[in-house]
Protein backbone atom coordinates (compact mmCIF):
# COMPACT_ATOMS: atom_id res chain seq x y z
CA UNK A 1 0.00 0.00 0.00
CA UNK A 2 1.61 2.97 -0.97
CA UNK A 3 0.28 6.70 0.95
CA UNK A 4 -0.87 9.16 -1.60
CA UNK A 5 1.47 11.96 -2.40
CA UNK A 6 -1.03 14.37 -1.43
CA UNK A 7 -0.82 13.00 2.51
CA UNK A 8 2.85 13.22 2.67
CA UNK A 9 2.96 16.40 1.08
CA UNK A 10 1.13 17.62 4.06
CA UNK A 11 2.60 16.08 6.43
CA UNK A 12 5.84 17.52 5.19
CA UNK A 13 4.72 20.75 5.96
CA UNK A 14 3.56 19.91 9.11
CA UNK A 15 7.57 19.21 10.16
CA UNK A 16 9.64 21.07 11.39
CA UNK A 17 7.89 21.31 14.99
CA UNK A 18 5.18 22.84 13.58
CA UNK A 19 2.98 19.59 15.27
CA UNK A 20 3.90 20.76 18.72
CA UNK A 21 2.69 24.28 18.31
CA UNK A 22 -0.69 22.74 16.91
CA UNK A 23 -0.34 20.48 20.22
CA UNK A 24 0.38 23.24 22.74
CA UNK A 25 -2.09 25.67 21.49
CA UNK A 26 -4.84 23.40 21.06
CA UNK A 27 -4.26 22.29 24.57
CA UNK A 28 -4.47 26.00 25.82
CA UNK A 29 -7.61 26.90 24.00
CA UNK A 30 -9.14 23.54 25.63
CA UNK A 31 -8.17 24.58 28.72
CA UNK A 32 -9.43 27.82 28.62
CA UNK A 33 -12.87 26.83 27.29
CA UNK A 34 -13.17 23.70 30.39
CA UNK A 35 -12.87 26.77 32.55
CA UNK A 36 -15.54 29.07 30.83
CA UNK A 37 -17.84 25.64 31.00
CA UNK A 38 -16.57 25.05 35.06
CA UNK A 39 -15.78 28.51 35.92
CA UNK A 40 -13.08 27.29 37.42
CA UNK A 41 -8.72 27.73 36.74
CA UNK A 42 -8.45 24.54 38.36
CA UNK A 43 -10.99 21.80 37.33
CA UNK A 44 -9.68 21.73 34.24
CA UNK A 45 -6.41 20.01 35.11
CA UNK A 46 -8.67 16.98 36.13
CA UNK A 47 -10.77 16.97 32.50
CA UNK A 48 -7.38 17.20 31.02
CA UNK A 49 -5.16 14.95 33.07
CA UNK A 50 -7.57 11.77 32.74
CA UNK A 51 -8.04 11.91 28.75
CA UNK A 52 -4.12 12.86 28.40
CA UNK A 53 -3.44 9.58 30.25
CA UNK A 54 -5.09 7.93 27.90
CA UNK A 55 -3.70 8.83 25.30
CA UNK A 56 -0.22 8.33 26.52
CA UNK A 57 -1.55 4.11 27.61
CA UNK A 58 -2.87 4.25 23.87
CA UNK A 59 0.54 4.98 22.69
CA UNK A 60 2.43 2.65 24.55
CA UNK A 61 -0.36 0.01 23.57
CA UNK A 62 0.38 0.67 20.30
CA UNK A 63 4.06 0.46 20.60
CA UNK A 64 3.59 -2.56 22.12
CA UNK A 65 1.11 -4.38 19.66
CA UNK A 66 2.21 -3.05 16.77
CA UNK A 67 5.26 -5.33 16.75
CA UNK A 68 3.55 -9.12 17.21
CA UNK A 69 0.90 -7.76 14.74
CA UNK A 70 3.22 -6.84 12.05
CA UNK A 71 5.25 -10.27 12.41
CA UNK A 72 2.01 -11.90 12.27
CA UNK A 73 1.29 -10.40 8.87
CA UNK A 74 4.62 -9.37 7.26
CA UNK A 75 5.98 -11.04 5.06
CA UNK A 76 9.89 -10.44 5.53
CA UNK A 77 9.77 -10.94 9.02
CA UNK A 78 13.00 -10.53 10.05
CA UNK A 79 13.40 -7.00 9.12
CA UNK A 80 10.97 -5.67 10.26
CA UNK A 81 11.46 -7.32 14.16
CA UNK A 82 15.01 -5.55 13.91
CA UNK A 83 13.84 -2.10 12.72
CA UNK A 84 10.57 -1.77 14.21
CA UNK A 85 11.34 -1.51 17.83
CA UNK A 86 13.96 0.85 17.17
CA UNK A 87 11.40 3.10 14.89
CA UNK A 88 8.74 2.91 17.41
CA UNK A 89 10.93 4.15 20.12
CA UNK A 90 9.66 7.45 20.01
CA UNK A 91 5.89 6.63 20.31
CA UNK A 92 6.90 4.41 23.56
CA UNK A 93 8.35 7.51 24.86
CA UNK A 94 5.88 10.63 23.83
CA UNK A 95 3.83 7.69 25.79
CA UNK A 96 5.33 7.70 28.86
CA UNK A 97 5.38 11.48 29.20
CA UNK A 98 1.67 11.85 28.21
CA UNK A 99 0.87 9.56 31.50
CA UNK A 100 3.67 11.52 33.71
CA UNK A 101 2.22 14.68 32.45
CA UNK A 102 -1.62 13.68 33.27
CA UNK A 103 -0.60 12.65 36.09
CA UNK A 104 1.32 15.82 37.04
CA UNK A 105 -1.94 17.61 36.41
CA UNK A 106 -4.56 15.59 38.55
CA UNK A 107 -1.98 15.71 41.79
CA UNK A 108 -1.63 19.52 41.07
CA UNK A 109 -5.39 19.47 40.79
CA UNK A 110 -5.84 17.46 44.39
CA UNK A 111 -3.32 19.20 46.04
CA UNK A 112 -4.48 22.84 44.79
CA UNK A 113 -8.03 21.38 45.61
CA UNK A 114 -7.38 20.32 49.41
CA UNK A 115 -5.74 23.46 49.82
CA UNK A 116 -8.23 25.62 48.95
CA UNK A 117 -10.49 23.50 50.92
CA UNK A 118 -8.18 24.11 54.08
CA UNK A 119 -8.48 27.68 53.25
CA UNK A 120 -12.65 27.92 53.62
CA UNK A 121 -12.80 25.68 56.63
CA UNK A 122 -10.12 27.95 58.21
CA UNK A 123 -12.02 30.79 56.94
CA UNK A 124 -15.79 29.72 58.33
CA UNK A 125 -14.06 28.51 61.79
CA UNK A 126 -13.02 32.62 62.16
CA UNK A 127 -16.08 33.96 61.35
CA UNK B 1 -27.70 27.52 38.89
CA UNK B 2 -27.71 24.05 39.54
CA UNK B 3 -28.64 23.06 36.09
CA UNK B 4 -26.63 25.46 34.45
CA UNK B 5 -23.77 23.95 36.52
CA UNK B 6 -24.63 20.20 35.09
CA UNK B 7 -24.37 21.76 31.71
CA UNK B 8 -21.21 23.35 32.29
CA UNK B 9 -20.09 19.40 33.73
CA UNK B 10 -21.68 17.84 30.22
CA UNK B 11 -19.95 20.29 28.06
CA UNK B 12 -16.60 19.70 30.04
CA UNK B 13 -16.59 15.96 29.84
CA UNK B 14 -17.65 16.54 26.19
CA UNK B 15 -14.42 18.88 25.62
CA UNK B 16 -12.27 16.49 27.63
CA UNK B 17 -13.75 13.60 25.05
CA UNK B 18 -13.06 15.86 22.01
CA UNK B 19 -9.41 16.50 23.60
CA UNK B 20 -8.90 13.17 24.04
CA UNK B 21 -9.86 11.77 20.28
CA UNK B 22 -7.53 15.35 19.34
CA UNK B 23 -4.85 14.99 21.16
CA UNK B 24 -4.53 11.11 20.06
CA UNK B 25 -4.60 12.25 16.42
CA UNK B 26 -2.40 15.24 16.61
CA UNK B 27 0.24 12.95 19.01
CA UNK B 28 0.50 10.17 15.41
CA UNK B 29 0.70 13.33 13.64
CA UNK B 30 3.66 14.70 14.85
CA UNK B 31 5.12 10.72 15.15
CA UNK B 32 4.36 10.38 11.26
CA UNK B 33 5.76 13.65 10.30
CA UNK B 34 9.17 12.14 12.19
CA UNK B 35 9.32 9.42 9.66
CA UNK B 36 9.96 12.20 7.20
CA UNK B 37 12.95 13.74 8.90
CA UNK B 38 16.80 11.73 7.94
CA UNK B 39 17.88 12.31 11.34
CA UNK B 40 15.49 9.94 12.40
CA UNK B 41 16.17 7.43 9.77
CA UNK B 42 19.91 7.65 10.88
CA UNK B 43 18.86 7.00 14.39
CA UNK B 44 17.18 4.03 13.20
CA UNK B 45 19.99 2.96 11.16
CA UNK B 46 22.73 3.73 13.55
CA UNK B 47 20.68 1.30 16.17
CA UNK B 48 20.71 -1.57 13.90
CA UNK B 49 22.96 -4.47 13.28
CA UNK B 50 23.45 -4.47 9.52
CA UNK B 51 25.39 -8.03 9.44
CA UNK B 52 22.44 -9.56 10.67
CA UNK B 53 19.97 -8.15 8.36
CA UNK B 54 19.80 -10.64 4.66
CA UNK B 55 19.06 -8.73 1.30
CA UNK B 56 15.82 -11.13 0.84
CA UNK B 57 14.79 -9.49 4.11
CA UNK B 58 14.45 -6.35 2.95
CA UNK B 59 10.95 -6.87 1.35
CA UNK B 60 11.18 -4.88 -2.30
CA UNK B 61 14.10 -2.48 -1.18
CA UNK B 62 16.62 -4.15 -2.95
CA UNK B 63 15.11 -5.52 -5.69
CA UNK B 64 16.20 -3.41 -8.23
CA UNK B 65 20.14 -3.59 -7.80
CA UNK B 66 21.45 -7.06 -8.60
CA UNK B 67 22.82 -7.97 -5.68
CA UNK B 68 23.22 -11.72 -4.16
CA UNK B 69 19.96 -11.91 -2.38
CA UNK B 70 21.76 -14.62 0.37
CA UNK B 71 24.14 -12.14 1.41
CA UNK B 72 23.61 -9.62 4.01
CA UNK B 73 23.05 -5.92 3.94
CA UNK B 74 26.77 -4.97 5.51
CA UNK B 75 28.34 -7.81 2.86
CA UNK B 76 26.74 -6.48 0.35
CA UNK B 77 27.94 -2.85 1.08
CA UNK B 78 31.44 -4.20 1.42
CA UNK B 79 31.27 -5.32 -2.08
CA UNK B 80 29.63 -2.19 -3.37
CA UNK B 81 33.06 -0.75 -2.75
CA UNK B 82 35.25 -3.22 -3.71
CA UNK B 83 34.17 -3.56 -6.64
CA UNK B 84 35.14 0.24 -7.39
CA UNK B 85 39.08 -0.69 -6.68
CA UNK B 86 38.75 0.09 -2.60
CA UNK B 87 40.80 -2.20 -0.47
CA UNK B 88 38.65 -4.48 1.60
CA UNK B 89 39.64 -3.61 4.96
CA UNK B 90 39.29 0.15 4.04
CA UNK B 91 35.48 -1.31 2.93
CA UNK B 92 35.12 -2.81 5.86
CA UNK B 93 36.42 0.10 8.30
CA UNK B 94 33.66 2.78 6.54
CA UNK B 95 30.66 0.17 7.19
CA UNK B 96 32.09 0.08 10.33
CA UNK B 97 31.85 3.59 10.93
CA UNK B 98 28.20 4.92 12.76
CA UNK B 99 28.39 8.04 10.30
CA UNK B 100 28.35 6.09 7.23
CA UNK B 101 24.91 5.10 8.57
CA UNK B 102 23.88 8.53 9.71
CA UNK B 103 24.99 9.46 5.86
CA UNK B 104 22.80 7.05 4.67
CA UNK B 105 19.97 7.54 7.13
CA UNK B 106 19.78 11.39 6.09
CA UNK B 107 19.92 9.91 2.40
CA UNK B 108 16.41 8.14 3.04
CA UNK B 109 14.73 11.13 5.00
CA UNK B 110 15.77 13.80 1.75
CA UNK B 111 14.49 10.68 -0.11
CA UNK B 112 11.14 10.63 1.63
CA UNK B 113 10.85 14.53 0.95
CA UNK B 114 11.97 14.47 -2.18
CA UNK B 115 9.12 11.84 -2.91
CA UNK B 116 6.79 14.92 -1.21
CA UNK B 117 8.07 17.45 -3.67
CA UNK B 118 11.57 18.24 -2.58
CA UNK B 119 15.03 18.10 -3.63
CA UNK B 120 16.33 15.51 -5.54
CA UNK B 121 18.75 13.66 -2.73
CA UNK B 122 22.56 13.50 -3.21
CA UNK B 123 24.72 12.33 -0.97
CA UNK B 124 27.21 15.23 -0.33
CA UNK B 125 30.78 14.77 -1.16
CA UNK B 126 32.36 16.83 1.87
CA UNK B 127 30.20 13.77 4.13
CA UNK B 128 32.13 11.09 2.49
CA UNK B 129 35.41 12.92 3.08
CA UNK B 130 34.51 13.12 6.83
CA UNK B 131 33.97 9.72 6.88
CA UNK B 132 36.88 8.68 5.46
CA UNK B 133 38.77 10.86 6.99
CA UNK B 134 37.76 9.80 10.46
CA UNK B 135 40.55 8.92 13.24
CA UNK B 136 38.70 5.96 13.66
CA UNK B 137 38.40 4.73 9.95
CA UNK B 138 42.14 6.12 9.67
CA UNK B 139 43.47 4.00 12.32
CA UNK B 140 41.28 0.65 10.80
CA UNK B 141 43.07 1.14 7.57
CA UNK B 142 46.69 2.27 8.55
CA UNK B 143 46.78 5.48 6.29
CA UNK B 144 44.84 8.19 5.38
CA UNK B 145 42.56 7.87 2.10
CA UNK B 146 44.04 9.08 -1.14
CA UNK B 147 41.19 11.81 -2.82
CA UNK B 148 41.23 9.03 -5.40
CA UNK B 149 39.72 6.63 -2.75
CA UNK B 150 37.47 9.27 -1.51
CA UNK B 151 36.26 10.08 -4.92
CA UNK B 152 35.33 6.42 -5.70
CA UNK B 153 33.49 5.89 -2.46
CA UNK B 154 31.90 8.98 -2.88
CA UNK B 155 30.33 8.00 -6.76
CA UNK B 156 30.16 4.37 -5.67
CA UNK B 157 27.99 5.39 -2.71
CA UNK B 158 25.96 7.63 -4.81
CA UNK B 159 25.10 5.42 -7.36
CA UNK B 160 23.89 2.45 -5.41
CA UNK B 161 22.23 4.68 -3.13
CA UNK B 162 20.08 5.67 -6.22
CA UNK B 163 20.05 2.59 -7.84
CA UNK B 164 18.00 1.55 -5.16
CA UNK B 165 15.71 4.50 -4.06
CA UNK B 166 14.74 5.15 -8.02
CA UNK B 167 14.49 1.22 -8.59
CA UNK B 168 17.27 1.52 -10.86
CA UNK B 169 17.98 4.11 -13.51
CA UNK B 170 19.50 1.32 -15.96
CA UNK B 171 17.05 -1.25 -14.88
CA UNK B 172 20.08 -3.45 -13.29
CA UNK B 173 22.36 -3.26 -16.43
CA UNK B 174 25.49 -1.01 -14.72
CA UNK B 175 28.81 -1.96 -14.99
CA UNK B 176 28.12 -3.06 -11.32
CA UNK B 177 25.63 -5.87 -12.75
CA UNK B 178 26.05 -8.90 -10.20
CA UNK B 179 27.93 -8.38 -7.46
CA UNK B 180 30.47 -10.78 -6.27
CA UNK B 181 29.77 -10.83 -2.55
CA UNK B 182 32.87 -11.32 -0.70
CA UNK B 183 32.18 -13.03 2.53
CA UNK B 184 33.47 -11.61 5.54
CA UNK B 185 33.14 -13.90 8.09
Amino acid sequence: MEIPKEIISILSKLNNGMVWIYIVSFFVIMYLLISLLTWSFIKPLKYLGIPTIMVGILLIIIKLVSVPIVSLLGESINIIKLLLPVALKPLLLSGILCILLGILMIVLYVIINKFGEKQAKTQTELT
Amino acid sequence: MKALKIIGKIFAILFSIIYFLAFSLLMTIAFVTNLLSGDYYASVLKNVDLDTIKISECGKLFDSAAVDKDATVEETLISVFTKSGIEEKTAIAIIDNKEIREIIGNFIGDYVNYKAGGDEPEIKRSDVDKVLTNPDVVKAIGKTPSKEDIDKVYIQLNDFAKEIVEGGANNGNSERNNINIIKIK
